[in-house]
């Protein structure tokens, strides 16, 4: 029996990795979908796996191995390494794709005369408005069943979201972050 | 062993996060963070001879973006400082109106406005209108050329 040399497994990991971004890339211009879309994310990510794990199958398959305590660790740091890029890379494109400080900028940008902050507020996100933005965070809250919207009215929801508003308060407090947002 | 260590100096890195948050005294809490990441990943393979550094390093990667994804977040959402504004009110309830005017128009768009004139992307001139200076230009620039990659119409 062959101890399979484990370090090819975290090499293997992050190539896949570096194929993500390509990955989604090539989704979104194959798919014809535009990038504010989440599946072609949540699919270059899945893809990208699946080929870590045919790599992985593959030297299982071809080598005769057996399963050490250094394949074990080497196998753990490949998740780590994939969880974490990806986790990177959600907050990168999220900043491309939601950042609102950005958005700002960007409206600017388009225009030809310099606007004035109202001008800004009501042009916000290429002409949707601010209350837009509001309106798009509400809604998710309300999926998630976070909170729940009645006449204009944003209530938090009794049961496990409050205990989650109170876990994030508290946490707010531990990093010292006042207001925020 | 090595995961272990990078967990490890993950408790570490946010305990020290914690604290100098505490004493950052006007300085930006992301500059404090990032560079607060540095020290405890140096600082474990000191008091160690028997550390694989690409285990270490990667479970200290993998704990870093953990943790700057939910402090991220805790820091900038929107949705997380609504969620927490409700908690404080004693009836749970808010209208949408009253988070529209008081806290996202008067205090964080009028906040991200200010926080982009000091960071010299933006200026303001004597009328009242917003202008990109040289460097926000140049930032836009490089963002839009990433959006047209990805095909994002409008951000936000």
């Amino acid at each position: 029996m062959l101890e399979v040399t484990a370090r090819p497994l975290i090499y293997y990991m992050m190539l896949a990795c570096c194929g993500i971004p390509l990955l989604h890339v090539a989704f979104i211009r194959i798919t014809k979908s535009y990038g504010e879309s989440a599946r072609p994310l949540l699919f270059s990510c899945a893809v990208a796996l699946l080929c870590w794990a045919v790599a992985l199958f593959y030297m299982l398959a071809v080598s005769q191995f057996k399963i050490s305590p250094n394949f074990i660790a080497s196998f753990g740091t490949s998740l780590f390494i994939y969880c974490g890029f990806v986790l990177g890379y959600l907050e990168f494109f999220s900043l491309i794709n939601r950042g609102y400080s950005l958005s700002i900028m960007m409206d600017i940008s388009r225009r030809a005369v310099a606007p004035s902050i109202t001008e800004l507020e009501n042009e916000y996100a290429g002409g949707r408005g601010l209350m837009w933005m509001l309106t798009k965070r509400v809604n998710g809250l309300t999926v998630l069943k976070l909170v729940a919207e009645n006449n204009n009215q944003l209530v938090l929801n009794k049961g496990w979201p409050t205990h989650v508003a109170w876990i994030l308060h508290k946490a707010k407090i531990l990093f010292s972050i006042k207001g925020s947002g | 062993m090595s995961h272990v260590f990078g967990f490890a100096a993950i408790l570490v890195y946010v305990v020290l996060g914690i604290l100098l948050l505490r004493f950052r005294r006007g300085r930006s809490p992301i500059v404090i963070m990032l560079i607060a990441s540095s020290v405890p990943y140096g600082l474990f393979p000191l008091l160690t001879v028997r550390l694989d550094m690409l285990h270490y390093t990667a479970t200290y990667f993998f704990g870093l973006m953990c943790f700057l994804f939910f402090w991220g977040g805790l820091f900038k959402s929107i949705s997380v400082r609504v969620i927490c504004d409700l908690l404080e009110e004693e009836t749970r309830m808010l209208y949408v109106r009253d988070i529209y005017e008081k806290y996202l128009l008067t205090e964080s768009f009028k906040g991200r406005l200010e926080i982009l004139i000091q960071s010299n992307y933006l200026s303001l001139d004597d009328n009242g209108k917003y202008k990109l200076t040289g460097t926000g230009q140049k930032f836009v620039r490089r963002v839009g050329f990433i959006q047209k990659i990805y095909k994002i119409s409008a951000s936000g």
